[in-house]
């Protein structure tokens, strides 16, 4: 059985370096696709994948041009990726962030800690529950 | 007294045989003729006239008072019916009917226009005449002269209604047609022309005229005029600020109207509307007839035109100081909402700014760690120790974007209005803190009833930093004490939290409350001096204050007030 597949929507390359990291140090078996932009990942959501798509998308809010709640509502009304599980991983608290990313259709809401050993911590956890604790819908 | 008559008593022989002596008791007759002399002479000397008539109302006789009163002289007048003598329409027959029926006419109104123009008001008694068997043989008419008692009563009036109308009247214009009409009437005059001028250099204009009809030509002539300074008899009057009196203004070169001669205008007297600074105008008053002079009448006029004036200078400084106020309040209100709109840019731009550090904040110590977990083990201890302090204030760093973060949120967020159980909240916030370190021992006494109104989250937060503040001062205290209470201070209800901790030096109490602010090393006490600045934001937020006194080692208490009124939510 393929590893499970992770959709991580992240501009930004450290971020990315440190997320790859925490989830690699972790030892929970994955597969990860990153996408830098909004197009990147609509088309790497809606492309599909051989044998399974992604089992769960992780997106941030900061993304530039256009942001990341631009890029859930599209994820939502898109017809593949339409119930995969979309987990906003972002560095602000702001309720009305947290709010309007409910809104738009996000399953959870994870910010990102400071603290590098919070932050391994918070990955490993998401990892976990994610890829071997939760079950995706069937893909389309 | 007797009246003594001699005579010779004459004799036989033809001669006097005697004196005869007749003696008369006179002192009736004389008694009496001394009466009517008395009476002669007071009918004579009076200031009253007394005027005797007989029962067809027919004059028979007339003193000196009579004469002066009416102007014109006894002989022209006897035997003429009194009527000839008023302008008033008096019902004589009636008059005298009651007169024969032996009933006196008290106070009884009259006008009499004498033969040299001038104009006479007369209050008369009419009494019945009787005579020594008691028919009443005719009528005594004792008149008055009441013009200058009237007059003055009439000016007293106008006085009145002029201070009236002034004082209800917010403009000039508001009143000025009731005023006009008062000072026609109560000055006995015909036509009443209110001139005023915006400006000290005019132009001059008709503001109003009384009455509203009539002499309509003349009226509308002058309407049309605008005068400058010094321009005809009106334009001096108004740049001069003294009255003029035209005894005949058809004849007068100083006066170009015209229309006024041809609807019978000739007597006008011209005051000016002075008040302290300057005259704001004219008002112009004219009778159908020509009139001479009157100092007193002039007087008065001008008596009313200054109240007039000094109306309209009060009036319009209180205009300007109602604009000035208007302009004042516009200018804060502009002010208020430039400063609000900079103050929310300011707040979205540190918000935004905060985040925007914490990435950068977390890949420095991302990496920090990754270095240590990858290279730790080749590294010497010197080293590591290097990195765990790049990390250590990256944490820091953390921390206090998180606090400006939430002090920025408090700005921000929604105000609510609740009643809010203090008491609660501390006791709340106090099981937390001994939670957290409850190896230390705290006496916390907090009062019962302690109430506010406000938002219940600011509030706990509020409460929470103060709390955990003196729980923090007072580490070195075995035991600490912490107490929150409350007073009243002037009247007003002021809520503390003292404690009994390291306090502070006053000289920096300025400081206390600014964010970043700290009177203690981070050695000595940690923290990021968000606490107090976050606690100052939500007291002002609900309209209140807070302050503290402290002295160093001896404990420090704050204070704040929570107002009933609550300061509105920030424009949005």
């Amino acid at each position: 059985m393929p590893f499970p597949r992770i959709l991580l929507v992240e501009d930004d390359p450290d971020e990315e370096m440190l997320i790859r990291r925490a989830l690699n140090r972790s030892g929970v078996p994955h597969l990860l696709d990153v996408a830098r932009d909004a197009d990147e990942a609509l088309s790497l959501a809606m492309m599909p994948v051989p044998a399974d798509g992604h089992v769960v998308i992780w997106l941030d809010l900061q993304l530039g041009r256009v942001g990341g709640l631009e890029v859930l509502r599209e994820l939502r009304n898109s017809g593949v990726a339409r119930f995969v599980p979309i987990v906003v991983f972002a560095s602000t608290e702001d309720p009305e962030k947290v709010e309007a990313s409910y809104r738009e259709g996000a399953n959870s809401y994870v910010r990102k800690p400071v603290d590098s050993d919070a932050f391994a911590r918070t990955v490993e956890t998401m990892g976990r529950y994610w890829l071997s604790s939760n079950l995706p819908p069937s893909p389309i | 007294v007797f009246d003594l008559r001699y005579g010779a008593f004459p004799g036989l022989d033809g001669g006097a045989d005697g004196v005869i002596a007749v003696a008369t008791d006179v002192t009736d007759h004389r008694r009496a003729e001394a009466m009517a002399n008395h009476l002669a002479a007071l009918v004579a000397s009076t200031d009253d006239a007394v005027i005797g008539l007989d029962l067809q109302g027919r004059i028979q006789s007339w003193n000196a008072s009579a004469e002066r009163i009416f102007g014109t002289s006894g002989p022209e007048v006897l035997g003429h019916p009194i009527r000839e003598l008023t302008d008033t329409n008096i019902d004589l027959s009636t008059l005298l009917q009651r007169i024969q029926e032996g009933e006196a006419v008290q106070r009884f109104p009259a006008r009499r226009h004498r033969s040299d123009g001038s104009a006479v008001e007369i209050s008369a008694t009419l009494s019945p005449v009787r005579d020594a068997t008691g028919n009443v043989v005719g009528a005594s008419i004792i008149a008055r002269d009441v013009t200058e008692a009237l007059r003055a009563e009439r000016r007293r009036l106008t006085q009145f209604q002029v201070t009236k109308l002034l004082a209800e009247s917010r403009t000039v214009d508001e009143g000025s047609h009731e005023l006009l009409e008062s000072l026609t009437s109560g000055l006995g005059w015909d036509l009443a022309l209110l001139w005023t001028a915006e400006t000290e250099d005019g132009p001059l204009r008709l503001r109003d005229a009384w009455p509203p009809s009539g002499f309509q030509r003349f009226v509308e002539a002058s309407r049309a005029l605008s005068f400058g300074p010094g321009e005809t008899a009106v334009g001096i009057v108004w740049s001069t600020g003294r009255p003029v009196w035209l005894r005949d203004a058809a004849r007068e070169r100083r006066f170009r109207r015209a229309d006024g001669a041809s609807e019978g205008l000739r007597a006008c007297v011209m005051i000016p509307i002075a008040g302290s600074r300057r005259v704001y105008g004219v008002l112009e008053l004219y009778a159908q007839e020509a009139r001479k002079l009157d100092d007193e009448q002039l007087r008065y006029a001008t008596g009313f035109g200054t109240q007039i004036g000094l109306f309209i200078e009060r009036q319009g400084a209180l205009a300007e100081v109602q604009r000035l106020n208007q302009e004042l309040e516009q200018r804060v209100t502009q002010r208020t909402s430039e400063l609000e709109m900079a103050n929310r840019e300011l707040e979205a731009f540190s918000y935004s700014v905060s985040h925007d550090l914490r990435a950068p904040l977390r890949t420095i110590d991302g990496f920090s760690k990754a270095v240590l977990e990858d290279y730790g083990p080749r590294m010497e201890e010197d080293g590591r120790a290097l990195l765990q302090r790049v990390r250590a204030a990256t944490q820091r760093m953390a921390q206090l974007i998180d606090d400006l973060l939430r002090l920025s949120r408090i700005t921000r967020s929604e105000l609510r209005h609740e009643t809010v159980d203090l008491t609660a909240v501390a006791e709340g916030i106090a099981v937390q803190l001994r939670a957290q370190e409850p190896s230390r021992r705290v006496e916390v006494s907090i009062a019962e009833g302690l109430r506010a109104e406000g938002d219940p989250d600011l509030l706990w937060v509020a409460l929470e930093n103060l709390l955990r503040n003196a729980w923090k001062f007072t580490r070195d205290r075995d035991p600490g004490r912490i107490e929150v209470g409350t007073a009243e201070l002037e009247g007003q209800q002021v809520y503390y939290v003292r404690d009994n901790g390291a306090g502070f030096d006053m000289t920096y109490r300025q400081k206390l409350f600014l964010p970043f602010q700290r009177l203690h090393t981070p050695a000595e006490f940690e923290g990021s001096g968000i606490g107090l600045a976050t606690v100052h934001r939500i007291i002002r937020r609900h309209g209140g204050q807070v302050w503290a006194e402290a002295e160093v080692d001896r404990g420090a208490t704050f204070y704040f007030t929570v107002p009933h009124a609550v300061s509105p939510n920030p424009p949005r």
